[in-house]
């Protein structure tokens, strides 16, 4: 009887990480359902080019990686998906290729690949596209229009609430446009029902820890209601500021990846926290771009730093029981 | 197994030393600042490499021979009398890389004096070969700058043709989509990084390829030797097939001892 | 009272104890035990502290939680103060039920230890504890046996040591296999020759308890209980932290064996990626330490970072390798380092 020398435990919980990464896709997907109900077909087209791109970005590097092809990897279509539903859905085709394309191809091959990758390659993509081709980012669609394939000059542009909201101009969207998501915004982002209700699946699956989301939007919450414009209410700014731009759409599917995020609760937390600060930051002072997707890069570079501060905690926690017995 | 193409590659990179394997950008990372931010277009990048020979060559040519005539107590003014000198050809400097990309002048401004600081580590460095020979000195130094010529202009190109879709000025028609994220510093870094890559690869490349050609050939007895060490001096007369030191082998044991 | 340990870190296991625990305790020994019988106790003798260590050192009873001696045991608590007496029944691994079960069954003989051990330490509380998230069990855990309450304590595996530790420093736990062992010492003078051991897993036909001369090789354990398939780990001890079982003919039953599990993993649990960063480990490690950084510190080779970090803290529990995604061999690599670079230590400090 031949018995296999595997090392203990010889029991094994159920998880599995490539099933972990397909429950991120499967919560990305409520919003391409939104955004076609709003926009057309269009959008899940610009969808389903970004992820093959994002997909053979990904087969390509993993060729140079010694890695070989490693075809149940699913973060690729997460990236993929994500920068689809970050764009507004009237943009050229070419431009989220190209956001994930940089993205996976310069932010994550070069330091290791799945797992290894210092900043988020989805918000690095868009930072790119962001700063190349900025003015095309901040114009969106009216809903409810359906878009042709090819987009021309013919189509109907306007600002989004987080721009109107820079500029000190108070949007005005009513109860039922703010539930449904029924104004100008990036494709995947203005359902904010749906975010949540993605938001409660990823709890339940443990994808996400619920204090990180909550932090940040705490945070958000506290500046949103401090500091807002003289005719509106704290509760108004409140809900303004977590609507407009990705705030939210940032909040669930980008401040948990789980390379980036540091490792200790107290850590998850300070991160949250910055993320929000700064966040808060560009929208008040900074140009008008994706304030969050800025934020979250500039608080990844930093996520090192409080694993570092959390374990230091640890080890000195340690020593000062060890000196005590 | 042959190491002939490995020694001839290695000599080849012995002999490029501040160009390939020692380059003062990618191997070093001296004047990174010129080179991630100002050299933003080929003209930019032209302008850069002359500015920095004719800060580097004065300081090259002058400071070995000055030095030389100075007696020994006054060897403390090597170092000041560099600075000086580089300072001094700051001026001429200027107006001529002015005059090829005024763009330069435009994005780098006051910061241009910086440029004399960079070739003075570089000069520095060259100045560190053995025995500070005129020769030496120079030929180090023409190496280094050939090394940041050659960076200076694979960056200016890239980010010219990618940002803005022009090639010194005149405007490529196949390329569409301009990149203009590329103008910005840190992809400057990046894309330094990526050049850098590049260079690995081709030189590990090339090992492999050294490698390849010298496993078809035969077997030789000789010792190993490493990269980058000077092969023992073959005797050209034994080339013919066969295995010389097994027949010196057995001439050597006397007859006597055999019937032994 | 209930005992439980609020918000403990650890990882719950679905504990399989049926159909192992309802099961009567079966006999499996080899033959009569030929050692010369010892003094039993006397009608109306006094039982004192020294009467027990004598009883128990002629007996040769051993403790089956660490394999130590009882009346090594016993010797450490002879000037000291304590207020309450365990009989430490905690079953807290899967399949494991070999403390449980016979004191279901042999509860008579389990109490009379217990009672010996109150009346020779002068403890004012003896009690037994059992492991309280046992679930889908067939029988029902006594909630008294004779005088003694039977108390659960709860909380998340790894249970047994933590439960002990935080119990305090005047509580005695004993394991209540030595408590059965002592009472028929005490009785008939008998010495101790078999243990209990738990045969289960799921390549097991007949999983069940049972008492076991000491020094019976695996092999008969498991043709005694039948195997139903080809097993891919054959483990003494636990499930979790057990040893390997190589070669079945000539490993034999030791009295701290509490457990032959012979499981059939599924191939899905081969490590698929790598470490992708979840921190499920850091959450689950019941030690407070960082799984994750230790795991890549032992794997680069890194003593000093990964002795800050504090490897001599582990105590391998696999609660990190069990809950891993990526199916990573956190446990296996840190304990390899541990116990390498510990000897490593040694070395070095005899020269």
């Amino acid at each position: 009887m031949s018995v296999n020398e595997r090392p203990f435990p010889h029991i094994r919980s159920e998880e599995r990480s490539p099933l972990m990464m397909l429950d991120t896709a499967i919560a990305l997907i409520p919003p391409f359902f939104m955004a076609c109900f709003y926009y057309g077909v269009r959008s899940l087209a610009m969808g389903a080019m970004t992820i093959t791109a994002a997909i053979c970005a990904n087969w390509i590097s993993s060729l140079f990686n010694g890695r070989g092809i490693e075809w149940w990897d699913a973060s690729p279509v997460v990236t993929g998906m994500i920068v689809a539903l970050m764009m507004p859905a009237s943009i050229p085709f070419y431009i989220p290729v190209i956001a994930a394309v940089f993205g996976i191809l310069v932010v994550k091959f070069p330091f290791g690949g799945t797992g290894n990758n210092l900043f988020n390659p989805a918000a690095a993509g868009l930072a790119f596209v962001s700063v190349c081709f900025g003015d095309q980012l901040l114009s969106y669609p009216v809903p409810l229009e359906p878009l042709p394939m090819t987009v021309d000059e013919g189509i109907k542009l306007v600002q989004g609430p987080a721009s109107m909201l820079k500029m000190g101009a108070i949007p005005t969207i009513s109860v039922e446009q703010l539930a449904l998501g029924n104004f100008a915004g990036p494709m995947g982002t203005t359902n904010i029902l749906v975010i949540a209700a993605c938001l409660v699946y990823l709890l339940v699956r443990k994808n996400v820890k619920w204090y990180v989301p909550a932090a940040y939007l705490a945070t958000v919450s506290c500046f949103a209601a401090c500091i807002h414009h003289e005719n509106i209410t704290a509760g108004e700014s409140i809900v303004l500021e977590l609507v407009a731009g990705s705030l939210m759409f940032v909040a669930v599917y980008m401040l948990s990846e789980p390379v980036t995020l540091p490792k200790r609760p107290m850590a998850k937390v300070l991160y949250a926290v910055t993320a929000g600060i700064i966040t808060m930051l560009f929208r008040y002072y900074g140009v008008a771009i994706q304030s969050a997707v800025f934020a979250l890069l500039l608080t990844n570079a930093f996520s090192p730093l409080f694993d570092y501060m959390a374990e230091r905690a640890r080890v000195l926690e340690r020593r000062a029981i060890r000196e005590n017995e | 197994m042959k190491m002939n193409k490995n020694h001839w590659y290695a000599r080849f990179l012995r002999g490029t030393k501040g160009v390939f394997r020692g380059n003062p950008v990618l191997g070093a990372g001296l004047a990174l600042p010129f080179v991630v931010v100002a050299a933003s277009s080929l003209q930019t990048a032209v302008g850069l490499s002359i500015g920095a020979l004719l800060t580097m060559l004065p300081v090259g040519l002058l400071i070995p021979l000055i030095m030389q005539k100075i007696p020994e107590q006054f060897r403390w003014l090597d170092y000041p009398l560099r600075a000086l000198i580089a300072a001094l050809f700051l001026m001429p400097t200027r107006v001529i890389v002015g005059a090829i990309s005024p763009a330069l002048m435009d994005s780098v401004g006051v910061y241009f004096s910086l440029l004399c600081v960079s070739t003075l580590l570089f000069a520095s460095r060259a100045m560190t070969v053995e025995e500070q020979r005129l020769e030496k000195v120079l030929l180090e130094l023409t190496r280094l700058w050939l090394g940041l010529t050659m960076v200076l202009l694979l960056v200016g190109i890239c980010r010219e043709v990618l940002g803005n879709g022009t090639l010194w000025g005149k405007p490529l028609t196949w390329m569409k989509i301009r990149f203009s994220a590329v103008m910005v510093s840190g992809l400057g870094f990046i894309l330094l990084g990526f050049i850098a890559a590049l260079g690995q690869k081709i030189h590990r490349s090339v090992l492999f390829v050294c490698l390849w050609i010298g496993k078809n050939g035969r077997t030789v007895k000789d010792k190993i030797v490493h990269f980058g060490e000077r092969p023992p001096k073959e005797n050209k007369n034994k080339i013919s097939g066969e295995i010389p030191e097994e027949t010196a082998d057995h001439e050597q044991i006397p007859e006597g001892k055999e019937q032994e | 009272m209930k005992l439980k340990l609020w918000n403990t870190k650890g990882i719950i296991l679905e504990q399989k104890k049926e159909p192992a625990l309802s099961r009567d305790l079966q006999q499996f020994t080899s033959s009569q035990p030929t050692a010369p019988a010892i003094e039993p106790l006397a009608e109306g003798e006094e039982v004192t502290l020294d009467r027990l260590i004598r009883l128990s050192a002629d007996a040769a009873i051993i403790d089956e939680r660490d394999g130590v001696e009882l009346c090594e045991l016993l010797r450490q608590w002879k000037n000291k103060k304590l207020s309450r007496i365990v009989g430490d029944a905690i079953d807290d691994e899967p399949y494991v039920s070999s403390q449980t079960n016979p004191m279901m069954k042999h509860s008579a003989e389990a109490a009379y230890g217990l009672r010996l051990l109150k009346t020779a330490l002068k403890a004012e509380k003896a009690y037994f504890a059992v492991y309280r998230e046992m679930h889908f069990l067939n029988c029902r855990i006594p909630t008294k046996i004779e005088e003694f309450p039977v108390r659960k304590m709860g909380g998340k595996y790894p249970m047994e040591q933590r439960a002990v530790r935080r119990l305090g420093d005047d509580v005695f736990t004993v394991g209540v296999c030595a408590l059965i062992h002592l009472a028929r010492a005490a009785n008939q003078g008998t010495v101790q020759s078999t243990c209990f051991v738990t045969v289960a897993g799921n390549c097991i036909g007949n999983p069940c308890n049972l008492e076991v001369t000491i020094g019976t090789p695996v092999s008969h354990l498991l043709d005694r209980c039948g195997l139903i398939m080809d097993p891919t780990s054959l483990s003494i001890g636990s499930a979790m932290m057990g040893i390997l079982v190589v070669d079945q003919e000539n490993t034999l039953v030791r009295p701290n064996t509490r457990a032959v599990i012979a499981l059939k993993e599924a191939k899905k649990d081969l490590r698929h990626m790598d470490c992708i960063g979840c921190s499920r480990c850091v959450e689950v490690c019941p030690e407070g330490l960082n799984p994750m950084e230790l795991y890549r510190a032992s794997a680069a080779n890194r003593r000093q970072t990964a002795q800050i970090l504090g490897l001599d803290c582990c105590t391998g529990c696999a609660a990190c390798s069990y809950i891993c995604p990526s199916k990573l061999e956190l446990s296996d690599l840190i304990q390899n380092k541990q116990v390498k670079w510990k000897k490593e230590e040694e070395k070095s400090h005899e020269c």
